[in-house]
């Protein structure tokens, strides 16, 4: 039980990185909570690259007709920013924290398959480095990060830029896949005795139907790759229009990848959040079966809406409603959820830690970028607003307002348990209000700033009225947002050296990974505890009262 | 009157696009409206009920006690899988209704009325406009008759383009080795400001269109003036200018009906200097705008595709002035 | 379930998706091949005994697995020595087909059908090496001593690849050569 529970040696099990023997270690793990955390060191790292990149571009356009930068820098930067982030960054980083998680979460020694483990983490660093080697190499890819052809093609573009993109991109991209079976495997087969799939913790579930939707989707992806690679390197002709190939290929080619890919990248979030949301509710999570169900609902839903990224590229109308039904129907399963959320808050008793505040901001943030997506999923509305400001508002509620605050909340749930000390909560919130008000201020009024016609993508603009007071205030608010960043970051340093000790449970939470040190040792559990219902140390706290199920 | 591309919100309350709320956005025919209002109504509930939520069971201070309990309740739960789903079938509906009732939402095909009004062609970085039955061809500024449905045709030269005119009606690419189609309706006289909404390279912020409607009167004045072929200019400047320009490689981009000029890799000069603005929306059109751009195309819209030709101040300014001439 | 059983299970269904994609995009170009060389160019009467070939070694591979399974080592080097070569006797088809189409001048930058035909081959004859590539460790590791009954789950489940990748070429053949009949 938590409240007697032994306070570890804090670095008694993860060898030391200021040592060289240490760092030797950290190259070459293969345990799963090493190469977690060396995901979640890599993945700040380019998220850090990705967001110096983004307040360029937010200093480029503060004002109108603004020469700060170049229009081929800027194009470069937006190009780098997209990329690094939905490859670099979002969905490694959730790969990273499920790698940490997961087997501790179902009980497991370690990952199915350890040293694919290790390649696959190093397979993206490197398809990341080669991806940045482009700045070396002759200039950065340039045709944005879903590179449509003909523009991303050789003829078009005046740097290698596209082809490290596409190399690079691959090489992350099999990492990805390989990590992601590598999950599944271990969710299928290594779960502690009694633990059945019905009973899986919810972050788990998610990052299995996650680990599916990878598998099938990535493969998408890195055909694509692979076409546009032998199309820039070897000559071939599959987006060359003048031999009568066709654009539109490459379009479906990449969003019957891409759109997967936006559930790939906030799935394992609504994990974190249907953890954090009950833990600090102290109760459970309303309607298991509902969120669960609507997650496998939502894994095969995301196969068929690729279509709504190409409303205005003229697929004819019958794929159009088709696409757009689809669409529609996939923000059901997407509410349930909202609602199960907000239904276990409700009756709790609720502890307002940084955790949960980032929990919460998640809610209200994922549900504004929620609604705006249903509209996307309307033809005649999407022609007007696709390719303006209101998208880039759109998919940065879903990916920084959802998917990035879903993280910070998993990022102060389980620090004490992967360093044994906890963040510091005051530094947490003023890293939270900072980020949150940062975020609202940077990205809510670019809804007004894509319906008064703003276009993405471009490196200035006229002076019409009402456009630079927006930008101006949106580039505002990205300052705030990158300081509420750094302040995570001054937390980090902080609390690793002076925060308090970590108990084995300092949340009371109810699954697994409490039920060890904190951190754990290399090999998990000492002794893993009996699971008869999802919340294994619940029953254990209340043997008078346990869970059913 | 002349419109500026938007003041604020001005879309949201004065969108003139069928689809897209007539007038107001109180006017409920309008799936705009729907989804607006629907989309801030079902935020602003959730976000509500769930402040609520957290304010009213909020743990009191040294309260360490947990909550109730509950595991869900079915019922609860079916409501809000079902309520969201009759919503959406709903928007779907209304929706489709309106894609179909609309004349002017061709999408993809060519609709049964036959030759567009416009080919709209796209180039990196500027716009090229076609009459097929007017036997007119500009750049960047187009002419239309005002609260008329145009049947437009888009195609492109190099890249994936798309025409945005946000207040004359919805975007569609322009992509190379396909043609699409979509109406433009501007519903009363005045100037509307557009912008290629498909990233397309270096200079995609700088290839604004800009459509004038006109009273069917004036618009047929435009369409004399245009198909009118170009006049040997008066000013002896302006006749350097055009000896220059004939002499030297300009013409193999250019075209200046009436010339030995028939390029066709840029754009159409014929009537540049009646045209509003120059290089797709950077500079208004006078001669000392032009005497700028000529001396260093670069420098003006980095990017652009003209080359700097290190002309001398003198040739700029008398090339300037030739095509300040061409109205 | 047999942890790298399930593993290559999900790895083949995610590679299933990948030669989806190529065929995709053949098919999708299918007819409309532009100005260059056309499917003409290929011969389905070349290719036949080749393709048997590769497909009778599903069939090989699957009797050494079971002379595995029951211990009898010899036959099941010899079952899985026919199988290797009857890989590459598709290779070699393979080889003779492009070095054929190149003294034609048809490669991968010749026209829409060169690019797609390539490529979806090229992947194709990719995964056979890699595969033969196993199979003669496989066979290295049996004369040695080392391949043993209790290995057969292990055996197994690099048959699996072995078959995948002939039920891939069930969807190439079609598509290319069958397809190329009409």
């Amino acid at each position: 039980m938590s409240d007697v529970s032994i306070v570890p040696e804090h670095t008694a099990s993860l060898p030391s990185y200021n040592k060289f023997n240490g760092l030797l270690e950290w190259v070459s793990t293969v345990d799963h909570k090493q190469i977690g955390l060396l995901y979640l060191f890599g993945t700040f790292f380019f998220f850090c690259v990705g967001g110096i990149e983004a307040l360029l571009m937010r200093i480029q356009l503060a004002q109108p007709q603004n020469h700060f930068l170049s229009p081929q820098d800027y194009n470069q930067l937006f190009t780098m920013h997209g990329t690094t982030m939905v490859f670099l960054v979002v969905m490694p980083m959730l790969l990273g924290v499920a790698n940490y998680v997961v087997p501790l979460q179902i009980g497991a020694r370690d990952m199915a398959y350890p040293r694919l483990n290790a390649l696959s983490f190093w397979m993206f660093t490197f398809g990341g480095l080669l991806l940045y080697a482009s700045f070396i190499g002759g200039g950065a890819p340039d045709a944005g990060w879903f590179a449509y052809v003909p523009l991303s093609g050789q003829p078009y573009t005046s740097n290698p830029g596209m082809t490290y993109w596409a190399i690079g991109i691959l090489v992350s991209g099999i990492g990805t896949v390989a990590t992601a079976l590598n999950l599944v495997v271990t969710i299928l087969l290594f779960r502690a005795p009694g633990m059945s799939l019905r009973r899986l913790p919810l972050f788990t579930w998610m990052v299995l139907f996650n680990g599916f939707i990878i598998m099938f989707a990535m493969p998408a992806l890195n055909a694509s790759l692979v076409t546009l690679a032998i199309d820039r390197i070897l000559g071939g002709h599959y987006y060359d229009v003048k031999a009568g190939a066709s654009p539109l290929l490459w379009q479906h080619y990449f969003w019957s990848f891409g759109h997967p890919e936006v559930y790939i990248m906030v799935l394992p979030a609504w994990g974190i959040i249907s953890e954090v949301v009950p833990v600090f509710s102290r109760k459970p999570i309303f309607g298991y079966g509902a969120v669960a169900g609507s997650t496998v609902a939502i894994a095969f839903l995301s196969f068929a809406v690729w279509g709504h990224h190409m409303f205005s590229a003229g697929m004819g109308t019958a794929s159009d409603l088709l696409f757009s039904a689809a669409s529609l129907l996939i923000a059901v399963p997407t509410g349930i959820k909202i609602f199960n959320w907000v239904a276990t808050a409700w009756m709790g008793k609720i502890r307002f830690t940084t955790s949960m505040l980032f929990a919460l901001a998640f809610i209200v943030q994922f549900t504004i970028g929620g609604v705006t997506g249903v509209q996307f999923g309307v033809v005649p509305f999407d022609r007007y607003t696709t390719d303006s400001y209101y998208v880039v508002a759109h998919f940065h509620y879903v990916l920084f307002g959802g998917t990035a605050f879903g993280l910070f909340a998993g990022f102060y749930y389980w620090f004490p348990k992967a360093f044994g000390r906890m963040l510091d909560e005051r530094l947490g919130k003023l890293n939270f209000w900072l980020m949150f008000i940062g975020f609202n201020t940077a990205f809510f009024v670019q809804h007004a700033l894509g319906w008064m016609g703003m276009t993405r993508r471009i490196w200035t603009y006229p002076d019409y009225p009402g456009w630079g007071v927006y930008n101006m205030i949106s580039t505002v608010g990205s300052f705030i947002l990158a300081f509420g960043v750094l302040m995570f970051a001054v937390n980090v340093f902080y609390s690793l050296k002076k925060g308090e000790i970590a108990s084995e449970n300092p949340w009371n939470a109810w699954t697994l990974e409490w039920a060890t040190t904190s951190p754990p040792p290399h090999y998990n559990f000492d002794q893993v505890p009996p699971v008869r219902s999802r919340r294994p140390l619940w029953d254990l706290q209340h043997p008078d009262k346990a869970d059913k199920d | 009157m002349t419109h500026s591309l938007l003041s604020p919100l001005h879309v949201l309350f004065d969108a003139q696009s069928d689809q897209l709320g007539k007038s107001s956005i109180l006017e409920w025919n309008s799936i705009t409206s729907v989804l607006m209002g629907g989309a801030l109504i079902i935020a602003t509930m959730i976000i509500v009920l769930m402040a609520w939520v957290v304010i009213r069971y909020r743990a009191r201070r040294g309260d360490d006690s947990d909550a109730p309990q509950i595991h869900g309740n079915n019922k609860l739960e079916l409501g809000w899988t079902i309520a969201p789903g009759i919503l959406l079938l709903f928007i779907f509906l209304f929706a489709t209704y309106n894609q179909f009732a609309s004349a002017t939402s061709p999408g993809a095909g060519l609709p049964k009325k036959g030759t567009p009004d416009i080919i709209v062609i796209g180039h990196q970085f500027w716009w090229e406009f076609r009459y097929p039955k007017l036997g007119i061809v500009t750049a960047n500024e187009f002419h239309i008759p005002a609260n008329k449905n145009i049947l437009v045709q888009l195609e492109s030269d190099d890249v994936i383009h798309d025409l945005w005119m946000p207040q004359l009606g919805e975007k569609m690419d322009n992509v190379p080795g396909k043609t699409n189609y979509t109406y433009l309706n501007a519903p009363k006289p005045g100037r509307y400001e557009g912008a290629c909404a498909e990233y397309c390279g270096a200079e995609h912020a700088w290839m604004r269109p800009l459509a004038v409607a006109q009273s069917q009167s004036d618009f047929n004045k435009w369409v004399h003036q245009q198909q009118t072929a170009a006049r040997n200019p008066q000013s002896k400047l302006a006749q350097q200018g055009r000896k220059l320009f004939l002499s030297n490689t300009c013409v193999n981009c250019h075209a200046i009906a009436g010339t030995s000029a028939k390029g066709r890799v840029g754009p159409d000069l014929t009537h540049v200097g009646s045209r509003e603005q120059i290089a797709a929306g950077v500079l208004n059109t006078n001669q000392q705008n032009l005497y700028k751009f000529l001396l260093n195309p670069q420098a003006v819209k980095p990017g652009i595709l003209m080359p700097n030709f290190h002309l001398t101040d003198q040739q700029a300014y008398a090339l300037a002035a030739y095509l300040e001439s061409l109205k | 379930m047999n942890q790298n059983k399930l593993g290559m299970l999900i790895f083949l269904a995610s590679e299933s998706v990948f030669f989806t994609m190529l065929i995709l995009a053949y098919a999708y170009y299918h007819s409309h091949w532009g100005g260059g060389p056309t499917d003409s160019v290929v011969d389905i009467k070349e290719v036949l005994p080749y393709t048997i070939a590769l497909w009778s070694s599903s069939l090989t591979i699957w009797f050494s697995e079971r002379a595995l399974k029951h211990g009898k080592y010899g036959q099941m080097r010899g079952w899985l020595g026919l199988t290797i070569l009857l890989g590459a006797f598709f290779l070699f088809g393979e080889a003779r087909e492009y070095l054929a189409l190149f003294s034609e001048n048809v490669n991968i930058q010749a026209g829409i059908f060169g690019t797609t035909f390539f490529t979806l081959t090229g992947f194709h004859g990719l995964h056979v090496t890699v595969g033969l590539l196993a199979l003669s460790l496989m066979l290295v590791l049996a004369s040695t001593g080392w391949l043993k009954k209790e290995q057969a789950e292990g055996y197994e489940t690099l048959s699996y690849y072995w078959h995948f990748v002939d039920l891939v070429w069930v969807g190439v053949f079609s598509v290319v050569y069958i397809w190329s009949l009409f």
